[in-house]
């Protein structure tokens, strides 16, 4: 055995132990916080938290329209009777009229550990003569069958004020539309129903089950003219998880068959294409081991963008083996010759995707481990197992029309071949195109008012805008919350936070009063501070004191005597009340507040974070100085916040990018010995990469974090094209075989990535966009770059014999 | 002639929840020929026989009104009984206002399926509107009980009033009593009997008796005089 041999036995043992691993551990994430920057203060962790995981997950919201009002109406009802029986979910409401009974009972129950108001107040003379007289004018008005209800037991109107607190409404600050008993949006035109999925949302197959439900029972309930707009987090996570795997499907196989039969038009050799996807194969078998190794689990997304990005590895065979063409196979001092040009490019790849670790992305860092794996046991391969197995069968290659076609080189090579050759050898005239185009771009870029980077968070988002506009537009039909300002509060613990929440809760009113806000919602409106409900505890310790104090307070007015014995009787109940906690973990409570209270009260990092949602915010600048007044609150204009996020993001991952050119440059210089040849190498990828950056932004689309991303593989692939060209005046008599090889890679990229822009991801519609354009224009301006016509006529006296 | 176009006029009412627009001009007409002689009218009309089926035939030619109100509510609760005031606007089919003006103010919108109910805290300039809820009237049941007679009463719909409710009427077109005690369990639920008094088309008191015990009297009277009154009915 040689040490040729005992290399490629290597491999093959590690790919055997990679395909056991993927076998027994394969666990796929789909978890998107994985792809969004990492988070650097403590309020930029609970902004991702609020972003991200913070708006409760299990909400789903369903908007039918396209018909009249009534029918829609009806529709609805029939649709929320339908999920109700379906037992996936723990609410359907389509409307919030009413509450239900144990709710209702429990909020009667408990009202007074949950009111507002102070009750030593409330039942003094003063404040019950108040609420007497409140009463009156309540029997006397429109809601008097309301007042009735409640009047005997709660005549200080606990139970309505908190009812006017809880019901019908989604946040405090809007009360959604109703028609026929059904919630509408504004203009009528949608009608909507809430749901909250009962299983274990982070279970991504309990997602697919719940979406897949409300698909089912939508079509079989489906009646002419109507149309379904569905939301919310698990089912854009669905939606997502199904467009990837259709994006893989349809474009992996798109991809692969266009490949296949490129090179089979090329080669004309099945065997041959074979061993052009070997090395690829292993690589991202390997990878995606050490990922599960590593992790324990491997992003769906990573996997998705890895075996893209670690495409080029396709070039790795092509450029090592179209020398076959030779019948220079057994000879190891060709291969050695065409690997030491490949090493360079291989390594300066490997670079560039090293700038994804330190991204600051956690998804990205593990896609750049993935590709950086996958790249370098692809070239492994192409290098040590590749020619061993091409040598090793029987016969070697000589049947294949491609050994033929190079056994004689005045065959005609093929018709893609001469033509390429002829631009390629006049494409020198154009030499000074390249550092026009570099200067000429790279000008109007730094001239150019245009927004370069695509900062918005939005823009990290696989999901479409159209879709999220759709999310975004059901959740303002109802008064959710829907982005722009909030503020957030940081405590000891979550009782800690409920009591600064009531400290702040007079002057927050007093900004409503001044419509500095329109509104705000935060967990101490649904659960007051255990202090308040002890203090309310303690004022109706006293029965016979308040007894003494209605019967002051009835005095001339109109009550018939013992009309309040219920009251009396429900204060001595409710003195053996136990205050409720934020985890209550009663069944009504749940019901009741559980994911409201959940989104707006959390365990925070072995602290407890409140958020407290802004409605409409005004005046950013008053909201600014409200929280510098309390040191205890941050306040957020999260558009703003984020941005300022990702675009901390971007600016690493730029210096990243910086850093890369600079060390792909140290490197060049050291394998070439030379200070000046890597800048000649250099020019034409940095060109075509500043070109494809002028060509995203002046079409409209500024540069997001996968197009930069996109741009760093530009300049990878981009080098290995530009070091090939190079590779070609050292190299005269060989330059055919080289040159068929630098067209074939590129070809196979243009395709690969082309056929990628098709995604319906925007992540991936981005890469596919950059990288096809970029391997393009990389491989044009390597061209003109290289072939200097001195060197042009060179050539062309060689190709005569 | 005369006695032909009320009989079309009067089938066309009936089927008017279907029909909407089908005999506007018609109707207008008949309006106009009955205003314009306005002491004939019962002279004509005395030949046909007056009941519940004709009350509502002449309800439901009315297609807007504007009446000042006084409601005195009894409550089980209270000793004295309480009064309020306004005004009370109807829009055929399906509008309904009710302002209360003293001695707070309140106003109850009910538009098709929509009720709205704003409350006011203050008088004069320092009014201020306190709080506006809406509510789908048939998300509420009892809402929509006390909504759907009322509604079914001042459009003169004969055939809903008479499934819903057992009918008792009395008097003359210028003087007469009708009494609804309601058939469904759901109403019944709240309640007891509404009796009504009038004259023509014109409600003048309605008396709510609810299961409860509790008693509504809700006295109407026309705002302005006949004659702008009767332009008003155009």
């Amino acid at each position: 055995m040689n040490a040729a041999q005992i290399k490629a036995l290597a491999l093959v043992c590690m790919l055997l132990g990679s395909v056991f691993i993927i076998a027994d551990r394969f666990n796929i994430s789909t978890d998107l916080g994985t792809f969004l920057p990492d988070a650097e203060t403590k309020f930029d962790r609970l902004l991702r938290h609020q972003l991200y995981s913070g708006t409760s997950t299990n909400i789903i919201l369903l908007g039918f329209k396209g018909l009249p009002e009534k029918q829609l109406a009806d529709f609805n009802h029939k649709i929320s009777d339908e999920l109700m029986k379906s037992g996936l979910f723990s609410v359907v409401r389509n409307n919030a009229s009413n509450l239900d009974e144990t709710a209702l009972n429990f909020l009667e129950e408990n009202r007074y550990l949950l009111t507002h108001n102070e009750l030593s107040e409330k039942f003094s003379v003063a404040g019950l003569s108040e609420s007497l007289q409140h009463r009156i004018e309540g029997l006397s008005s429109s809601t008097a069958a309301l007042e009735k209800k409640y009047l005997r037991q709660d005549p200080s109107g606990e139970v309505l004020s908190l009812l006017d607190e809880w019901q019908g409404k989604i946040s405090r600050h809007k009360k959604p539309i109703e028609r026929h008993g059904t919630w509408f949006s504004e203009d009528l035109s949608r009608t909507l129903i809430l749901l909250e999925i009962k299983a274990d949302v982070r279970e991504m197959t309990n997602q697919e089950e719940v979406v897949h439900a409300i698909r089912d029972l939508y079509k079989q309930n489906k009646v002419a003219g109507v149309d379904m707009i569905m939301a919310g987090p698990a089912v854009f996570a669905v939606e997502l998880s199904e467009d990837i795997k259709q994006d893989l499907s349809n474009l992996t196989f798109s991809a692969v068959s266009a490949v296949v039969l490129f090179l089979l038009v090329v080669y004309r050799s099945p065997r041959m294409v074979l061993l052009v996807a070997l090395p690829l194969l292993v690589g991202v078998i390997f990878a995606t081991a050490v990922i599960l190794l590593l992790n324990g689990q491997i992003h769906g997304i990573t996997l998705a963008f890895g075996i893209t990005l670690a495409g080029v590895a396709v070039d790795y065979p092509i450029h090592l083996l179209t020398g076959i063409d030779r019948r220079q196979l057994r000879d190891e001092n060709r291969i050695k010759d065409v690997w030491r040009t490949l090493r360079v490019g291989v390594f300066s790849t490997v670079i560039a995707y090293a700038a994804f670790l330190i991204s600051g992305f956690h998804g990205l860092q593990q896609l750049g481990w993935f590709t950086i794996i996958g790249l370098t046991t692809a070239a492994l391969v192409s290098r040590w197992l590749l020619p061993f197995l091409a040598t090793s069968t029987n016969p070697p290659l000589s049947n294949s029309a491609a050994d033929s076609t190079a056994a004689d080189p005045n065959v005609d090579p093929g018709f893609f071949h001469t033509h390429l050759k002829k631009l390629a050898q006049n494409a020198g005239r154009f030499r000074l195109l390249v550092p026009a185009v570099l200067l000429m771009t790279l000008g109007a870029l730094v001239l150019s008012p245009r927004p370069i980077l695509h900062l918005n968070v939005d823009s990290l988002s696989p999901i479409s805008e159209a879709r999220r506009a759709e999310g975004k537009m059901l959740r303002g039909d109802l008064g959710f919350w829907y982005g722009g300002s909030m503020m957030l509060l940081v405590a000891e613990n979550k009782q800690q936070v409920l009591l600064a929440s009531e400290k702040i809760l007079t002057p927050l009113n007093e900004l409503v009063k001044q419509e500095t806000i329109a509104g705000f919602d935060m967990a101490a409106h649904f659960l007051p501070s255990e202090n308040r409900q002890i203090r309310n505890l303690e004022a109706i310790q006293d029965v016979e004191a308040i007894e003494d104090n209605l019967r002051l307070a009835l005095t001339d007015l109109p009550f018939k005597p013992n009309v309040f014995k219920p009251f009396l009787q429900d204060l001595e109940s409710a003195n053996n009340l136990q205050p409720i906690t934020p985890d209550a973990p009663t069944s009504q409570w749940q019901t009741l507040v559980g994911n409201k209270l959940d989104s707006l009260l959390f365990p925070f990092e072995a602290q407890a974070a409140g958020v407290i949602l802004l409605h409409d915010v005004a005046n950013h600048q008053a909201m600014n100085e409200f929280a510098a007044q309390h040191p205890e609150l941050y306040y957020m204009h999260l558009k703003s916040a984020s941005t300022d996020l990702v675009a901390r993001s971007v600016e690493r991952v730029f210096h990243a990018i910086m850093a890369c050119i600079l060390i792909i440059y140290i490197a060049l210089a050291f394998a070439f010995k030379c200070v000046y040849r890597p800048l000649k190498v250099m020019v034409p990828t940095f060109t075509a990469a500043i070109a494809v950056a002028a060509i995203l932004v002046f079409s409209g689309n500024p540069l997001s974090i996968f197009h930069l991303i996109s741009l760093l593989l530009v300049i990878g692939l981009g080098l290995d094209y530009s070091l090939f060209f190079n590779r070609l005046p050292d190299h005269p008599d060989e330059w055919n075989t080289t040159f068929k090889s630098i067209w074939v890679c590129g070809i196979t990229t243009i395709l690969v990535f082309g056929i990628l822009s098709f995604s319906t991801t925007p992540p991936l519609e981005a890469i596919g966009i950059t990288v096809a354009l970029g391997a393009s224009l990389s491989i044009v301006f390597a061209a003109m770059w290289a072939a200097t016509p001195t060197r042009h006529a060179t050539l062309a006296a060689t190709q005569k014999p | 002639m005369f006695k032909h176009l009320c009989r079309a006029s009067a089938k066309d009412a009936c089927a008017k929840q279907e029909l909407p627009h089908k005999t506007w001009a018609q109707r207008a007409c008949l309006v106009l020929v009955l205003s314009a002689g306005l002491g004939s009218i019962s002279g004509v009309n005395s030949a046909e026989p007056w009941n519940f089926q004709a009350l509502m035939q002449e309800l439901a030619k009315v297609k807007h009104t504007k009446l000042k109100f006084t409601e005195t509510k009894k409550s089980i609760f209270l000793i004295t009984n309480t009064t309020t005031k306004g005004s009370i606007e109807y829009h055929a089919p399906n509008f309904i206002e009710k302002n209360t003006l003293s001695p707070f103010r309140e106003r109850v919108v009910i538009d098709g399926d929509n009720m709205m109910l704003q409350k006011y805290r203050g008088t004069g300039k320092a009014e201020n509107t306190i709080s506006t809820q809406n509510y789908s009237v048939q998300s509420h049941p009892l809402l929509q009980a006390s909504v759907d007679s009322m509604r079914q009463m001042l459009s003169g719909d004969f055939a809903m009033i008479d499934q819903n409710y057992e009918v008792e009427m009395s008097g003359v077109r210028e003087n007469w009593a009708l009494s609804l005690t309601p058939k469904t369990p759901e109403v019944q639920e709240y309640i007891e009997r509404i009796d009504l008094t009038g004259a023509d088309a014109q409600i003048s008191m309605v008396v709510t008796i609810q299961a409860d015990g509790d008693e509504s009297t809700l006295k109407l009277s026309a705002p302005a005089t006949a004659v702008s009154s009767l332009l008003k009915r155009l």
